[in-house]
């Protein structure tokens, strides 16, 4: 039903001669990526050569229906979704003065330095952002967004207020699990002078995650909450419902041209809810040799499951109800309860070198080296090598 | 000896490929690099005097553009288009309208108040004000 709605949205946008100016853009990200050894794995990608994990194709069409009011929706595929295409952006934008546009509908979020154009791989220089801290579940938002731009003296400056509500396909401890972020408030700043950059973006929401196998886990687990001391407060710190969730976000940029130098570090916290603290930071460096630019990346993600592990420390692994089937239950739930807290913590941390070349305005191909580390466990290991072309219209 | 003059105008236009801004003769504002720069990229909507701007362009690989875009909006072609993907797909703002011809830009800047473009100065003729010239 949503889909039939873009659809005629969108060809009523196409077919409307009351418009005076329709503009059609697109992009395509074709990347072809693989990990260098047999038994290694990342980011999706395997020892075989594949397109699928970050290929994406998108083609926007934007008609302005009068000086104050346009309409903008685009149709992207990704070949993690076979290509499937899926409107991800469908808005109507009001310009309230020269300064302050008011835009409704399916938007970005602007959680990121690069959210505006993440689909657009020609605008960065890298094949993706680091996955540290651009791998997150949902970068778009039905709501509403403010934005803000103005100038004074050498500084260019702005702000987006955004609301609304996210829902997102996730994973809770490897399963797959269907994510809901309701009342989303959101609030970034960026300002520009010459070739400083900075940006910074606060976030809320209540965050909502629904898997029947994992939401049976707990439920059992809160049924002994009458005669297990710890069992209730497990339960409830575990269960991912109506949970307060935060996101911060600053970055830094010096871009002089020849060469350029930028940050970004996020933080996300999930209160009362199997979600540990994560932190993520990446720095990132290139130069520009007429169509050539070099670069490297180095990227950390950390997840602190202190407050999950906390929540097991609190249980007794053993029981003795004197009913051996609710004993056995309880060691059951112990120990998966203890596997889950255990399973949240990360540190992983990569360095990737690269070179964009530009062919000519609007299409650039580039290589991609990623050395990947996963400081818990050196099996996952990787080194991946992606390859692709970046084309915009 | 006309012929001389013509040979050594067009050796220095090649030479020096002066960028003249321009804008209709009723727009008295005047116009620094920074805020010609602005109007250019989306980053102010408006003359100083307040009037809506309208920047039209010249056509991408066009000597005059090249020029414009290096001294004035210091960005490479790559960079332009760069900048610009970022702005078109946030619906945030649409490249100016390039044109194909010196005489496009002068006959479009010169019927409409709001507009500011660009040309090689050596085309400039009173139909258009002369804001800048780089």
């Amino acid at each position: 039903m949503k889909t039939k709605l873009a659809i005629f949205s969108m060809a009523s946008l196409l077919a409307a001669p009351a418009i005076a100016d329709v503009q059609i853009n697109g992009f395509a990200n074709l990347i072809a990526g693989m990990t260098l050894d047999d038994d290694e794995s990342v980011y999706d990608y395997n020892s075989d050569v594949s397109f699928d994990p970050a290929s994406v194709f998108g083609l926007q069409v934007r008609g302005e229906i009068s000086d104050k009011l346009s309409a903008t929706a685009q149709v992207v595929g990704r070949g993690r979704d076979d290509y499937d295409a899926d409107f991800e952006w469908a808005y109507m934008t009001y310009n309230l003065s020269n300064t302050t546009s008011i835009s409704a509908g399916r938007i970005r979020m602007p959680l990121f330095k690069y959210s505006a154009s993440l689909d657009v791989g020609y605008s960065y220089h890298w094949l993706t952002p680091p996955d540290a801290v651009y791998g997150i579940d949902f970068n778009n938002i039905d709501g509403v967004r403010v934005d803000y731009a103005n100038y004074a003296g050498d500084w260019e400056y702005g702000a987006q207020f955004t609301t609304g509500r996210a829902q997102a396909d996730t994973t809770i401890s490897g399963t797959p699990a269907a994510l809901t972020l309701d009342n989303v408030l959101a609030l970034s700043f960026e300002a520009t002078r010459d070739w400083f950059s900075a940006r910074t973006l606060i976030a809320t929401g209540k965050t909502s995650a629904a898997n029947p196998e994992f939401d049976a886990f707990v439920d059992g687990a809160g049924q002994f909450g009458a005669f297990v001391p710890g069992a209730s407060a497990l339960a409830t710190g575990l269960r991912v419902e109506e949970d307060t969730g935060t996101f911060f976000e600053v970055a830094v940029g010096v871009d002089k041209y020849d060469w350029f130098v930028g940050a970004e570090y996020t933080q996300t916290e999930v209160d009362g809810s199997v979600i540990a603290d994560n932190k993520a930071w990446y720095v990132t460096a290139g130069l520009r040799f007429g169509k050539f630019t070099p670069h490297i990346t180095y990227e950390v993600e950390e997840a602190d499951n202190g407050a999950q592990l906390g929540l097991v420390a609190a249980l007794p692994p053993t029981i003795s109800s004197g009913d051996a089937v609710t004993d056995a239950t309880w060691s059951g739930i112990y120990q998966a309860a203890s596997g889950i807290a255990a399973q949240q913590n990360l540190d992983v941390s990569a360095v990737t070198a690269g070179l964009r070349y530009d062919v000519e305005p609007g299409l650039a191909v580039k290589a991609d080296v990623t050395w990947y580390s996963d400081d818990l466990n050196d099996l996952n290991d990787a080194t991946l090598l992606k390859v692709g072309v970046n084309y915009t219209f | 000896m006309k012929k001389w003059i013509l040979a050594a105008s067009l050796c220095c236009n090649m030479a020096f490929a002066d960028v003249a801004v321009v804008v209709h003769p009723s727009n008295g504002d005047s116009l620094d690099k920074v805020t010609i720069s602005r109007l250019f990229l989306n980053k102010a909507k408006a003359f100083p005097n307040g009037t809506r701007a309208e920047p039209v362009a010249l056509a991408e690989g066009n000597a005059v553009t090249d020029e414009f875009n290096g001294k004035v909006l210091n960005k490479t072609a790559s960079q332009l288009t760069a900048f610009w993907s970022k702005l078109v797909f946030t619906g945030k703002g649409q490249p100016p309208k390039s044109l194909g011809s010196d005489a496009e830009v002068l006959s479009t800047v010169a019927g409409n108040p709001s507009a500011i473009g660009y040309v090689d100065a050596g085309a400039v003729n009173d139909s258009v004000r002369v804001v800048a010239t780089f």
